[in-house]
């Protein structure tokens, strides 16, 4: 059952909803009909028909226990406007960036900013058409539910679609039909050859093709059989049929067979018409005797006498019948495009000759093994990023990573903040194995650029981040932290930075540091000061070079005098730079 | 209330919902504005107009089928009644006339009597005494169809049928003038010949797709451009060959060579005449004579040569008849 908290906040929306949509036909229309619209929206809201939130139908491919996330009543509403070619368009992506999220223990905005998750988003999970609305999907991606139940049925489903090229080809056909449902629901504009019907029929079968999609979906064994369970549900329901029966209608009433005889010189001589079959079984199918008299009936009855009434008659009564069914599409179509998002950001990585993998959850105790570990971010901004491997004992361990200047830490330090992320959302992680504990938040810590308005010094800047840190950290957190304390001298940085991990290491939290005060380090190691520090450096190849791979211990050498000579700020380089200025002043 | 939406094939529940329907639309259950509106006595009131008009065109156009179907009844017995002369002995008949014009023999077989005639002059015309088919014209003239029918369209009966039927006193040349002013006035022998120029255009109009487009007319106009074609048919002309048994044909053969023409194409040459019974198919009559316009005087041959040498035949040839 939805809490009452919701439902209230529901309706609260659902007003709001309906007065917006009252001033943007103020402000846009004033002929008469529209005129006439908002005087009739202005009068109270007509409480025929309230339907109870539970009897609408639902297909939840996110959690265990299926729930509406989005507003079922206010979605129906609105629903039912684009259906009669008064939306104000956005349905979708209106109700999709306002829909809840799954119950998460983790604060996004700990995370959400510094992994650059977005950019993750856009370049890795959305396919060559747009997202409905990006801000779904990273909502999704950057909440991780709290129910492992759901995590174990996102873990299910993706993993038997990425068996499956054929289960693929259905999500992708259900997809693409969800978009030609919204297309048609979004781009109603109620005036066509058949007084507004036109666009309706196509509605109709539009939700048709997508029910047809989702009975492809019989065959799953995980919980896209849910898909199945809608559209087998929906077929048998008699408003369904109606529907069938209204496209049957539509697209033959009635079949002529004709011979046409054609001269040498090609024009047509003689037409005979042969055969004239009505499809008399159809229900809809009305005598021409009767077909005139409902449009007079509905000339009395207040309706305009039309070719497109008694259609349009027909068309709210059959769409009466399955109206409820549509509510759910929408948060559908949501759901459908998180799986997509997933099966492209594995194809993508394959593309690139690397391979993405549902972890393996294991305990705090025991090992944390990662194998072919690379950087997504790198991967969506097409750059081949190099797999690393890492092995640590244990999880609940501060691990402090160290290594020259652009050796791959900070690249590093994302990779693991996305494995852990996309894990315990129940994605594909960017690994081809890995075995992970599960951890009860993520905190993200990279360096920062200097703000114009920042109220403090580096320094101080990253005090107030670490004061955040542990304001908001909970215990057995992931806290992933860049470059601790270099903002002052090394003497006083180091004070302070054993002060923070001391003070983490009571947290029990899984922590990846990385720091260039390398003395430091090394007599962290060799004196075990603090319980369960674990240390790691990158791998340096025969001329120095960092190999972006990772080994226990700690570098003797950050190489910044590499770093320097890569960038041109050797004491050469430099004499040579200040000659040319001189040159230049002199001349 | 009932409504004329619902189909007895329609579930229960769509026939409810289609009912509701008419009350408020899905807007109105939404909260928006239903479509319905307007005065409901005006719509009434319009929709009872539209029905009495519906209903008196309706009465109309059942009355205007049935004066249809009348009509068309009586032109098909008209139609039926007029074309019922054309039967399969009518045609024998008008093909058998087309065959021996066609088919006469170059050499000539032979005078011939039959023995019924051979009793009295007067059978002969007994037998002429009743409307019959005549035709004169060259002996080789008939060979083609265009040329039969074109002469049967030109054609019409001559001085020599018209001076057999009624003889002068005599041969002298005055006589003869006299008497062909007398047997070329209109009113003589109305009735006696049959044209078969009518008779082909009957059988040809009968023969038409006219009486499968009679058939399949459902409209009146079509009904009445239909009447037309039959009025300007003229059938009647047609129907009148019916009632004709013989058949006499007068055939010039080719003149000598060398042999001088007067200015009407009138010179010596022989004549061949035969009377035919069409109904039993045989021939009656048979002769083949000279004729020579020289004892004619040349005031006369300017203009009569052909026929005076015609009645002069006919004169000779019931001469001859009587002397039997």
């Amino acid at each position: 059952m939805r809490p009452a908290k919701n439902a209230k906040s529901c309706r609260r929306l659902g007003v709001a909803l309906r007065e917006m949509h009252l001033l943007l036909l103020r402000i846009a229309f004033e002929n008469g009909d529209l005129a006439r619209e908002v005087e009739h929206l202005e009068q109270p809201v007509v409480q025929g028909r309230t339907m109870d939130p539970a009897s609408y139908p639902l297909v939840d491919l996110l959690q265990a226990e299926p729930r509406f996330r989005i507003d079922p009543e206010s979605t129906d509403t609105k629903l039912v406007f684009c259906f009669s070619g008064s939306g104000a368009g956005g349905l979708f992506a209106d109700t999709l960036a306002s829909a809840e999220m799954p119950a998460s223990d983790w604060d996004p905005s700990a995370y959400v900013q510094d992994l650059f998750l977005e950019r993750f988003v856009r370049d890795c999970l959305q396919g060559p058409r747009a997202l409905v609305t990006t801000s779904h999907l990273l909502r999704l991606v950057a909440n991780p539910p709290r129910d492992r139940a759901s995590v174990d049925l996102r873990r299910t489903v993706l993993s038997e679609l990425s068996r499956s090229q054929t289960l693929q080809a259905s999500l992708d056909q259900l997809y693409r039909c969800l978009l030609r449902l919204r297309a048609g629901l979004e781009g109603s504009t109620g005036r066509d050859g058949l007084g507004g019907s036109r666009n309706q029929l196509d509605i109709l079968e539009q939700f048709s093709g997508v029910v047809e999609a989702a009975a492809e979906f019989s065959s799953a064994h995980s919980e896209l059989r849910r898909l199945a369970a809608y559209a087998e549900a929906l077929k048998s329901s008699e408003g369904y049929q109606s529907l069938l029966s209204l496209l049957s209608y539509d697209g033959k009433m009635a079949t002529l067979e004709f011979r046409v005889q054609v001269g040498a010189d090609g024009r047509v001589r003689h037409l005979d018409l042969c055969k004239v079959e009505e499809a008399t079984d159809n229900p809809f199918v009305l005598s021409p005797l009767k077909r005139w008299g409902a449009k007079l009936e509905l000339l009395a009855r207040g309706f305009r006498f039309s070719d497109g009434e008694v259609m349009a008659r027909l068309l709210d009564a059959v769409f009466e019948g399955v109206r409820p069914s549509f509510v759910t599409l929408v948060q559908l179509l949501g759901d459908v495009e998180f799986y997509l998002g997933a099966l492209r950001f594995q194809a993508r990585a394959e593309a690139a000759g690397l391979r993405v993998c549902l972890p393996e959850f294991c305990t705090a105790d025991s090992a944390r093994e990662l194998e072919g570990l690379f950087n997504p971010l790198l991967l969506g901004a097409g750059v081949k990023p190099v797999p690393c491997n890492l092995r640590t004992d244990r999880h609940d361990t501060t691990l402090l990573i160290t290594g020259p200047n652009s050796g791959g830490k900070t690249r590093l330090l994302q990779a693991l903040g996305f494995t852990q992320l996309l894990a315990q959302v129940g994605l594909f992680v960017p690994a081809s194995r890995a075995r992970l504990f599960p951890s009860e938040g993520l905190v993200v810590s990279l360096i920062q650029e200097t703000a114009a308005d920042q109220a403090e010094g580096r320094l101080g800047m990253e005090l107030l981040r670490i004061r955040q840190l542990f304001e908001r950290l909970p215990v057995g957190a992931t806290v992933i932290l860049d470059e601790l304390c270099s903002g002052t001298n090394p003497s006083e940085g180091e004070e302070i930075f054993e002060l923070v991990v001391r003070m983490l290491a009571r947290l029990r939290p899984q922590a990846f540091i990385t720091t260039h005060f390398l003395e430091f380090a090394e007599r962290l190691e060799k004196k075990k000061r603090i319980e369960g520090l674990r240390f790691l450096q990158v791998e340096l190849g025969q001329h120095q070079e960092p190999t972006y791979q990772f080994v226990p211990g700690v570098a003797k050498t950050s190489l910044a005098n590499h770093a320097a000579a890569r960038l041109g700020v050797t004491g050469e380089q430099l004499l040579g730079l200040i000659e040319q200025r001189l040159l230049a002043g002199r001349s | 209330m009932p409504t004329l939406l619902t189909t007895p094939r329609m579930s229960p529940e769509l026939r409810a919902r289609i009912l509701e329907s008419l009350h408020t639309d899905a807007r109105s259950r939404a909260g928006g504005q239903s479509q319905v509106q307007g005065a409901r006595l005006i719509r009434i009131l319009i929709v009872l107009g539209v029905l009495c008009l519906g209903i008196a065109l309706f009465v109309t156009f059942k009355k205007s089928r049935a004066e249809f179907a009348r009509a068309h009844a009586a032109f098909l017995t008209r139609y039926e009644r007029e074309t019922a002369v054309f039967d399969g002995e009518y045609k024998k008949r008008l093909s058998l006339i087309d065959a021996l014009l066609r088919d006469v023999p170059e050499k000539y077989p032979g005078d011939f009597v039959d023995p019924s005639l051979r009793s009295s002059a007067s059978e002969l015309d007994k037998l002429l005494g009743e409307p019959f088919v005549y035709v004169r014209g060259p002996l080789l003239g008939f060979r083609r169809q265009a040329e039969r029918r074109s002469t049967w369209k030109d054609g019409g009966p001559g001085a020599f049928i018209r001076c057999y039927l009624l003889p002068p006193g005599d041969i002298k040349e005055s006589t003869l003038l006299r008497h062909l002013g007398k047997v070329y006035e209109p009113s003589a022998f109305r009735g006696r010949f049959v044209n078969v120029d009518n008779a082909f255009r009957a059988l040809s109009f009968v023969d038409s797709d006219f009486e499968e487009r009679l058939r399949k007319s459902t409209l009146m106009r079509d009904l009445t451009g239909l009447e037309a074609s039959l009025d300007t048919a003229h059938l009647e002309g047609g129907a009148s060959f019916e009632r004709v048994r013989y058949f006499v044909y007068v055939l010039d053969e080719p003149k000598s060579q060398g042999v001088p023409s007067d200015f009407d194409g009138e010179a010596e040459h022989f004549l061949r005449v035969e009377v035919f019974d069409l109904e039993k198919n045989q021939p009656l009559y048979r002769a083949r004579r000279r004729v020579d316009p020289d004892w004619i005087s040349e005031k006369s041959r300017l203009s009569y040569s052909r026929q005076l040498d015609s009645c002069r035949l006919a004169f000779e040839l019931r001469a001859e008849w009587d002397a039997k």
